[in-house]
């Protein structure tokens, strides 16, 4: 077939998601997954070469999540691979996309005001983009986020309707939330729970740290289908939002039953190589600060510890000699890609992390054994005297 | 025979029925070269989708299988046409993309107004499905 790719397939993929009249919205920023290779394979570089060549360009700043390669990192993949990534991304700058690299663009490369109107794919970023700076963008796909990117507008549908936004469903958790990695459980079991309805989060012992809200939300993004979770004393306009009566409390015993099947004991002995793995989503600039601060006094980690970060982050990072610091101590920052990485493909790694979205996609996509740890564990457990 | 149906891609297709009672993961289930369904254990393994008309409940599995039927239409081995059971966004994006008529139909009513095999007309313009005479 030598047909073209033209704005209007991109209208009729809009509209096939829509019943009934369609009805239109005006966006002003979009973020695209399916970037990596590993995830869109030949099928996904193919059309994304014929989209470049149709001369189509995005009319929106668009910025685009990592790929599964860092270019300049000494871990180095597949030949075919890394090629065919360099092809992806290539093909995307020229319809226009800028060069980000990430799955956390609302830091630096995409940064969104209250109550902009977006189409955002990855969903711990929607989720992000929506619950903690009280933007407004569905769940996308990877192609209704192409399409929106291309046309500069998104259906009206769901979280764009007048209520949208409304929550459904109240959930209060009562137990204690010690550190990141519970976080993530408790957002992987709402959205279990939840499913397509938007919840509201009450926390009884609130935890300061936006790294845990982070991780609560990728966690939910993972399991659920809402596009955001209003979280008391958080999210923009809490106060003003009507708390659903319908009301399921969470205690911690659902956490661990869930922890149960993310998480094996991780060999006592590294009989199978060990890693441990952090940036699930990326890293920010005070994360791997306090990731520092956390090694202070240790010599060398007795394991590998490999972070994920944005190029944005990583440069300044690198600039205020953060990442010297790590590299000494035996930690690999990488930049451009993520933890569903080229390398770690059939490698048979145990894959230990303080991400629940980690942990399920490692496990679910690329086979691998995983297990549950803080970064604070981690410190404990392999920062040894 | 004539079967109303609603039109998500619009267009004409003629072929041979394929009716898959199970939810197709096109990518990594289907060779995108040949359009031949690899997934073990799956009802229609070896069967060849080319130039079928499939009905299918939905589709399963990664999202990149918008890409996979946009690469088969590509090389001229995607179904003629699409019968979705329920809406499908993996499914209709990818015919959309590849120029592939899709329309929305009853899955108990395909099965009982149509043999699997038979040769039909698929008008998604209109929004229904004939039986060849």
């Amino acid at each position: 077939m030598k047909k073209r790719v033209t704005k209007k397939v991109f209208k009729k993929i809009l509209d096939s998601i829509q019943t009934g009249k369609k009805r239109y919205i005006k966006i002003s920023s979009a973020h695209l997954s399916g970037i990596s290779y590993l995830n869109i394979g030949d099928a996904g570089l193919e059309f994304l070469e014929d989209l470049s060549r149709s001369g189509l360009k995005f009319k929106v700043r668009t910025t685009i999540n990592p790929g599964c390669v860092d270019y300049s990192s000494a871990i180095k993949c597949d030949p075919e691979v890394v090629e065919k990534q360099k092809r992806i991304i290539r093909s995307l700058k020229n319809i226009g996309a800028i060069e980000s690299l990430t799955c956390t663009p609302y830091l630096f490369d995409n940064p969104l005001k209250r109550n902009q109107k977006i189409a955002w794919a990855e969903s711990s970023a929607a989720l992000y983009a929506n619950s903690i700076i009280g933007a407004s963008t569905n769940k996308e796909g990877s192609l209704t986020a192409l399409a929106s990117a291309i046309l500069g507008y998104t259906v009206r549908t769901g979280i764009h309707l007048r209520n949208g936004k409304k929550p459904k469903i109240r959930f209060e958790y009562e137990g204690e939330l010690k550190d990141e990695v519970d976080c993530g459980l408790l957002g992987y079991v709402m959205g279990l729970k939840a499913g397509t309805e938007i919840p509201y989060l009450q926390i009884k012992k609130c935890i300061g740290s936006i790294l845990c809200y982070k991780q609560l939300l990728a966690g939910f993004g993972t399991s659920g289908s809402a596009p955001m979770v209003w979280i008391e004393n958080l999210t923009p306009g809490f106060s003003r939002v009507k708390k659903p009566k319908r009301k399921i409390i969470i205690d911690r015993a659902e956490l661990e039953e869930e922890k149960k099947i993310l998480s094996e004991e991780a060999p006592l002995f590294h009989s199978n190589r060990m890693i441990f793995v952090t940036g699930c989503p990326h890293m920010s600039l005070e994360e791997i600060k306090s990731f520092h601060e956390a090694l202070r006094n240790i010599e060398k980690l007795s394991m590998e510890a490999w972070v994920f970060t944005s190029r944005n982050v990583y440069s300044e990072a690198f600039r205020r000699g953060l990442l010297t610091d790590l590299f000494e101590k035996g930690v690999r920052v990488f930049k451009d890609s993520c933890i569903m990485h080229c390398s770690l493909k059939n490698s048979g790694i145990h894959v230990i992390t303080n991400s629940v979205k980690a942990a399920y996609y490692l496990r679910g996509s690329l086979r691998l054994k995983t297990t549950l740890k803080s970064l604070k564990e981690l410190v404990d457990e392999y920062g040894g005297k | 025979m004539i079967l109303k149906v609603k039109v998500i891609n619009t267009g004409f297709a003629k072929g041979a029925l394929l009716i898959s009672r199970q939810p197709i993961s096109f990518f990594g289930g289907v060779d995108p070269s040949t359009g031949v369904i690899v997934e073990k254990n799956h009802p229609l393994e070896g069967v060849n989708l080319c130039r079928r008309i499939l009905a299918v409940p939905s589709s399963k599995g990664s999202t990149v299988g918008s890409y996979v039927i946009y690469g088969l239409a590509k090389r001229g081995v995607a179904p003629s046409g699409v019968i979705l059971g329920q809406e499908d966004n993996i499914i209709s994006a990818g015919a959309i993309l590849g120029g592939i008529p899709v329309v929305l139909a009853d899955m108990r009513k395909i099965l009982s107004s149509f043999e699997n095999g038979e040769t039909v007309i698929l008008d998604a313009r209109r929004g229904r499905i004939l039986r060849l005479i």
